[in-house]
């Protein structure tokens, strides 16, 4: 089966600069891959890209064959990092919004995890706390069947014990068609996750390996590795 | 898709005007009830109750002009251009229905007011100017009927769609105003001002062009011409102006969204 | 019995031992059914792909074997995990011997240690 997501010589400058040098990466279904570096590196202009929030200066994107847009947006489920909800819904109307619009949406499987996180879905998105919120944006998030997630820092500022069950959600949300593809600094929480690492790093990608591949050869957890690479 | 957006949309701002309207409406009932606002001399109870009235009445009037003004701003700029966009640009739906969908919707709460703003005005005017009025529309039905014979209709019609061009005209210069300014890096509220004032200057230069071309048209005649061909020129040019404008403003917002997006 | 991973070695080995362990300790008793590749991979949390690489590396072994629709299961050759039990004690053993061998110990010294010490723990 020919890769998910595709780029060749991908680019995006603003003005002078440069967030994405020339990248070219091939990711296929099936994985849970970790997009690696540190701020700056060009690991939210990447996936801003795939999600057509900015357009490419040069070079090429395909996600399931297409370029972003409507036909890529609806097999593309993507967790930014800040809060994108708006504060007049309940949580019911919030998962009634995402059932309207996206058809892979997966209403009971919400109120599943919803219960399991105890939030009540009669709650209004104003009165909770900011952590709740994320959870919530979460849920909505990996409640879509779709073929690629995109997770920006979906561990940061939660506590570790929510760490935990974030992870397991996303394992027991695996299949094999789909892809999750996980940007964070929170290296050693996540890499027995993960099946590909890469490293990027002032808008190159400087390494791709497997998480085994890199505690094999190197005899480091990732996390070591990567305090290596990118040492100030 | 674009139905979704547009029920989306309303419901998001619904729930602000229906009940400033309401508020109005029985505001004015109430004021109807206790005999209007009586103007009497002397400063006594009653004369100062009837001032705090008016005010009171005054200030819903002109807050659901500025409420209209403001949330037409908000939904462009916070929900679309905000953290909101997040959520938004990745629905699967392209941009140009965002812009139709806010568009629409911005129109009928402009409507809605003017209409709640007449109504609340037609419930506090006194027994007699209501009597008055009554009297007046029909016979200003009549005369203007007598004006334009045949073509009443087709003039109404134009009216009509004369207002809603206006309004999309304005809803859309603030839409490619606040666009124009998310492309600015730094203090994008002042670039979207300034867009706004310039897009103004812009769309009134190109009516004056208009004017001088369609004034060269008739070349001297024109005041020698029927009223009614007088005022069929000015609504059909008009439309023709609007278009122009409006069409210009969607593609340079629609432009924008779909190139030079650049969520923070 | 919790597993163990460590960070700085490839994971795809310490499943597999992991999972050893487990059979011969019988946490995983003879014949027993095993869970889903993806509720093994939540309870170790791990990438579901590498359990499954794990997973299908003791099938080549023959520790555990998949019965077309009902799923996979732990042998019920006793004898070959009575030789797996052996072989990893063994390796333990070997270890031990090479960091007593670092120490300085003689041979005798180390029975003699290990018998002191396995009396103690019988009377504990």
């Amino acid at each position: 089966m020919t890769s998910l997501l595709t780029c060749r010589n991908l680019t995006k400058s603003f003005g002078a600069k440069k967030a994405l040098d020339n990248i070219s990466l091939d990711i296929g279904r099936g994985k849970i891959v970790g997009l690696l570096g540190p701020n700056g590196s060009g690991k939210t202009t990447f996936i801003k890209l795939c999600n057509n929030l900015l357009t490419p200066t040069r070079g090429e994107l395909l996600i399931g064959g297409y370029r972003p847009g409507v036909e890529t947006k609806k097999i593309v489920s993507y967790l930014p990092e800040r809060t994108y909800l708006n504060d007049w819904m309940k949580v019911s109307q919030i998962i009634d919004f995402f059932k309207d619009f996206y058809e892979d949406f997966n209403a009971e499987k919400a109120y599943d995890m919803l219960k399991r996180f105890n939030i009540d879905p009669k709650d209004k998105l104003k009165t909770m706390s900011k952590g709740t919120k994320e959870k919530v944006q979460l849920i909505l998030v990996m409640s879509r069947e779709a073929e690629l997630y995109m997770l920006d820092e979906p561990i940061g500022g939660v506590d570790p014990a929510a760490r935990d069950f974030i992870l397991e959600t996303i394992i027991s949300n695996y299949n094999e068609n789909a892809t999750i593809i996980i940007s964070t600094h929170l290296i050693s929480d996540i890499e027995k996750v993960l099946d590909e690492v890469v490293f990027i790093k002032d808008g190159q990608i400087v390494l791709t390996k497997t998480v085994d591949e890199i505690r094999d050869e190197s005899g480091k957890s990732v996390d070591a590795l990567f305090r290596e690479v990118f040492k100030c | 898709m674009l139905n979704k957006l547009f029920k989306y949309e309303i419901k998001a701002t619904a729930r602000i005007f229906i009940p400033l309207y309401i508020t109005l409406i029985i505001f004015s009932i109430i004021n109807k009830i206790f005999n209007t606002f009586p103007l009497e001399s002397g400063i006594n109870i009653k004369g100062l109750f009837g001032i705090i009235r008016l005010f009171i009445y005054f200030g819903l009037v002109i807050g659901i002009q500025v409420i209209t003004l403001v949330v037409q701003i908000q939904r462009f700029y916070k929900s679309l251009l905000g953290d909101e966009g997040y959520l938004m640009f990745t629905l699967p739906v392209k941009p140009w229905q965002h812009i139709l969908s806010k568009l629409f919707t911005s129109m009928i709460w402009i409507t809605l007011s003017g209409l709640s703003t007449v109504l609340s005005i037609l419930i506090i005017m006194p027994n007699d100017a209501f009597i008055d009025l009554t009297k007046a529309i029909p016979q200003g039905m009549s005369e203007v009927s007598h004006l334009f014979g045949s073509g009443t209709f087709l003039i109404i019609i134009e009216a009509i769609i004369f207002s809603i061009l206006c309004m999309a005209t304005g809803t859309l210069m603030i839409y490619a105003a606040i666009a124009l300014g998310h492309l600015v890096k730094k203090h994008k509220i002042l670039a979207s001002f300034g867009m706004y004032l310039g897009l103004n200057t812009g769309a009134q230069s190109i009516m004056i062009i208009f004017m001088i071309v369609i004034g060269s048209l008739y070349l001297k005649n024109f005041s020698n011409l029927s009223i009614h061909i007088q005022i069929q020129t000015f609504l059909l040019s008009s439309l023709a102006y609007f278009s122009i404008i409006i069409a210009g403003l969607f593609i340079l917002t629609k432009y924008i969204l779909d190139n030079k997006l650049n969520l923070e | 019995m919790p597993w163990d991973l460590k960070s700085d070695r490839p994971i795809y080995p310490q499943l597999i031992e992991a999972i050893e362990l487990k059979i011969c300790s019988g946490v995983y008793p003879l014949g027993s059914k095993l869970k889903s590749v993806r509720d093994l991979a939540q309870e170790a949390a791990v990438n579901p792909n590498t359990m499954q690489r794990a997973l299908a590396k003791l099938e080549e072994d023959g520790l555990i074997y998949t019965h077309r629709t009902s799923g996979r299961f732990v042998t019920e050759d006793a004898n070959m995990v009575k030789q797996l039990r052996n072989k990893i004690a063994k390796q333990e053993i070997n270890q031990l011997f090479q960091k007593m061998k670092i120490l300085g110990f003689e041979k005798k010294e180390i029975l003699d240690l290990i018998s002191i010490m396995l009396e103690e723990s019988d009377n504990k």
